[in-house]
């Protein structure tokens, strides 16, 4: 076999080796590469940043621990700039595994153990019904949850009084792992303040959105969450993890251009031999 | 069940609720939203209904494995069966487990095979996406551009480097979006058109 086509066919542990090498080597390593800031990560951080303290905010936990490597890391450091703030949140999920991860995230950013249950967050748990379900979570919050995740009456829960549309909230961060268009069909075109966080598969279609002005920003994946992180001055995950992005980022683009490099020249040689 | 039980009665519901909401958006009609609102829990209640039909599957599909001793498949019954009901006992009755199990065991394994799958992207990328034509040079050239305007080193390589990407995200991106948004938006209204009118039952178990 030549060595182009060794190339051209690489066998494929070696390229999970080199991913996995690369993975670790900034972590032993940290380059410290600057992270720009784009105007999709400052949307949603001036729009959250401009509210004043009691304001109420809403936020959705719509994926699992799959994607929890993306998207929590936003919701915590959305969290943190909340407290901050001295906001207050409501925790929803449209997806079964959303209200453990809102539950983490009420956690590590701290509202557990700085705010009051009931009065300064609360977490409503699952509603089923998607889309339905987010448009009557839209027009009317009560009538389509009666209990918290942990079933007490919402009645029982001071800051539910507050709570009644979509309109009660100053500011909704959706977060969520598949498609966006139900929570823009749902919630935009409101008072209410609507920021997407996504999974950078994403991008392209939540730029249509922030073009059309019915998102005021978004987070886009892990690089979302560390530009997120450094406007707030809560360095975390995100940030940690940039070096890593750059590095696997430039490994998928050298595979990317070697690969073709291998199955050009091998083209070329046996078409003119 | 009879035909108007089967295809009829459910045809009669789906075209009544479909009206009702659409109509109910546009005009003001006294007590209309309650009425919306209710048929809006009710599906809540239904989609509850599902994920229990969709818990009664799974015992039934491993079940029968489990019985029949299928081989490489009563094991992998087991297993399954045994964490659902391990996950559906702790989070009834000891919240605490329940927690203990979700953050250590389920978002690991979760994350992992998220992470197994990024591994084969790689792989993909070096071993199946190759240039054969005008169109995959085009993507190609997209693709690389998405990557770099993604990865904050690239503006330490050459400052203008990940504008290309945003370009391509913002100009061609944007408006390849724009059309294909527009245009599922237009085949949705015609399909649910189509529904509410009668025309398409394939939701009734049929095609007729």
């Amino acid at each position: 076999m030549s060595t182009l086509e060794k190339i051209d066919k690489l066998d494929r542990r070696y390229i999970f080796l080199g991913l996995l090498v690369l993975s670790f080597l900034p972590v032993l390593m940290p380059m410290g590469l600057p992270v720009p800031i784009g105007p999709a990560t400052t949307g949603s951080y001036e729009a959250l940043d401009a509210l004043n303290p009691g304001d109420i905010i809403c936020m959705t936990f719509d994926y699992a621990g799959g994607s929890a490597a993306e998207l929590y890391p936003q919701n915590v450091v959305i969290l943190k700039h909340a407290l901050k703030k001295d906001l207050r949140v409501v925790v929803v999920a449209f997806s079964v595994g959303g209200p453990e991860m809102g539950e983490m995230a009420l956690e590590e950013s701290g509202y557990k153990t700085a705010k009051a249950k009931g009065v300064d967050y609360v977490n409503l748990g699952f509603i089923s019904g998607f889309e339905t379900a987010m448009s009557s979570y839209a027009k009317d919050v009560h009538a389509i949850v009666s209990t918290d995740f942990f079933g007490t009456p919402l009645s029982q829960i001071p800051l539910m009084n507050e709570v009644r549309d979509i309109e009660s909230f100053k500011y909704l961060a959706f977060t969520t792992s598949t498609s966006q268009d139900h929570y823009i069909r749902q919630f935009t075109g409101k008072s209410t303040k609507i920021v997407g966080c996504i999974q950078s598969l994403y991008f392209s279609v939540m730029q249509v959105y922030m073009g059309t002005g019915q998102l005021v920003g978004f987070l886009n994946g892990l690089r979302g969450s560390a530009e997120y992180e450094i406007l707030t001055n809560e360095l975390g995950v995100g940030a940690i993890t940039m070096d890593q992005a750059s590095i696997t980022h430039l490994y998928g683009v050298g595979l990317l251009i070697i690969g073709n490099i291998a199955f050009f020249l091998k083209g070329r040689k046996s078409g003119g031999s | 069940m009879s035909v108007f039980a089967r295809t009829h009665l459910p045809l009669i519901i789906f075209v009544v609720c479909t009206f009702w909401v659409f109509f109910e958006f546009f005009i003001p009609i006294p007590g209309g939203p309650a009425i919306t609102s209710m048929l809006g829990k009710w599906v809540s209640a239904v989609s509850n209904f599902a994920l229990l039909l969709g818990a009664l599957n799974i015992l039934r599909f491993h079940g029968r494995n489990i019985v029949q001793r299928r081989e490489n498949e009563w094991l992998h019954g087991i297993i399954i069966i045994a964490s659902m009901f391990t996950m559906f006992i702790a989070g009834l009755a000891f919240k605490p487990y329940f927690k203990l199990l979700y953050d250590n065991i389920y978002m690991g394994l979760n994350t992992a095979l998220m992470c197994y799958v990024g591994f084969y992207f790689y792989s993909a990328m070096y071993r199946t996406f190759k240039v054969r034509s005008l169109e995959a040079l085009i993507t190609l050239f997209a693709c690389i551009s998405m990557l770099l305007s993604n990865a904050p080193i690239s503006g330490a390589i050459w400052g203008p480097l990940p504008q290309i990407g945003i370009w391509i995200a913002n100009v061609p991106g944007m408006g390849a979006w724009r059309g294909f948004i527009m245009s599922a938006a237009l085949g949705m209204f015609a399909m649910a058109i189509r529904a509410a009118l009668g025309l398409e039952r394939a939701y009734l178990g049929g095609s007729e």
